[in-house]
């Protein structure tokens, strides 16, 4: 285990390396069915772009950029974020990939959200974490639900995705709520 | 409880009831996938009145496992 930021029972998230950029890493971003439902990738993506990227989730604070790592092989199975952090407002928007196909069954991307929403919540004391998907996306969207994030609109026709325009479900949950269902405080009424 | 979890599983997953004892898991039930999962934890919430925490989820990988939570939640 490598620079560990946070653990979880299969997988763990830490800081990107180089040597994430030099895997496959940009690879998954030119893939069609990873990007599908993901709102800006309709573009080849490319490893010298990705080294970009990876530069600059260094040293800033407005976005928590975390690789996620198969802890029984120590593979680069993922990438995932908190970002347009506000320390303000203290909300941020939540967001991952699971890039490697053969990590895609199994509850791998439910536990990155459960451990990303714990760093959230925990570390960064965020008040509110902002999720949503593509209405389509059926997984995402039970997943979200599952986690308890409230469905608080819908953007209409929003996404292109395979041939027709869909909405996109916005979604979000309290830090409160997260605390009580997980144990840290006692249950809200 | 055993029988009512089965039944969850059972109408969840599309296998009959027969098909089904502890050992089951998304590894002897094919229709078990990870949007399948999602409905079950989903299922279960509402058909026991109950809420599980994300470990608890993580945790429920097979119909014993399931059961060994639900023993948790009730203690």
């Amino acid at each position: 285990m490598y620079n560990a930021y946070i653990v979880g029972k299969n997988i763990y998230l830490r800081h990107p390396t180089e040597e994430d950029v030099l895997g496959k890493w940009h690879e998954w971003f030119s893939d069609d069915e990873t990007t599908k439902y993901i709102g800006d990738r309709y573009w080849p993506n490319s490893k010298e772009a990705q080294y970009d990227f990876y530069k600059s989730s260094i040293g800033g604070r407005s976005r928590l950029l975390l690789s996620i790592i198969d802890n029984a092989t120590e593979k680069h199975i993922g990438t995932c974020s908190l970002s347009n952090i506000s320390w303000l407002h203290r909300y941020c928007d939540m967001a991952l990939v699971i890039g490697e196909k053969d990590f895609r069954s199994g509850s791998y991307a439910f536990e990155c959200c459960s451990l990303l929403l714990k760093t959230a919540f925990l570390r960064l004391n965020m008040k509110t974490v902002r999720g949503g998907c593509v209405c389509v996306n059926k997984y995402t969207e039970k997943l979200l639900k599952v986690l308890r994030f409230e469905t608080v609109g819908i953007y209409k026709e929003m996404f292109w995705v395979d041939g027709k325009y869909q909405d996109y479900v916005i979604s979000m949950i309290k830090q409160e709520d997260w605390l009580g269902r997980n144990g840290y405080t006692p249950k809200p009424k | 409880m055993k029988e009512k979890v089965i039944q969850v599983v059972s109408r969840v997953m599309g296998v009959q009831v027969a098909e089904l004892d502890e050992d089951s898991s998304p590894d002897t039930i094919p229709a078990w996938d990870s949007l399948k999962h999602m409905n079950l934890v989903l299922a279960l919430e509402e058909d026991l009145g109950i809420q599980f925490s994300d470990t608890q989820i993580i945790e429920m990988s097979s119909i014993g496992l399931i059961l060994e939570i639900l023993k948790e939640i009730k203690q």
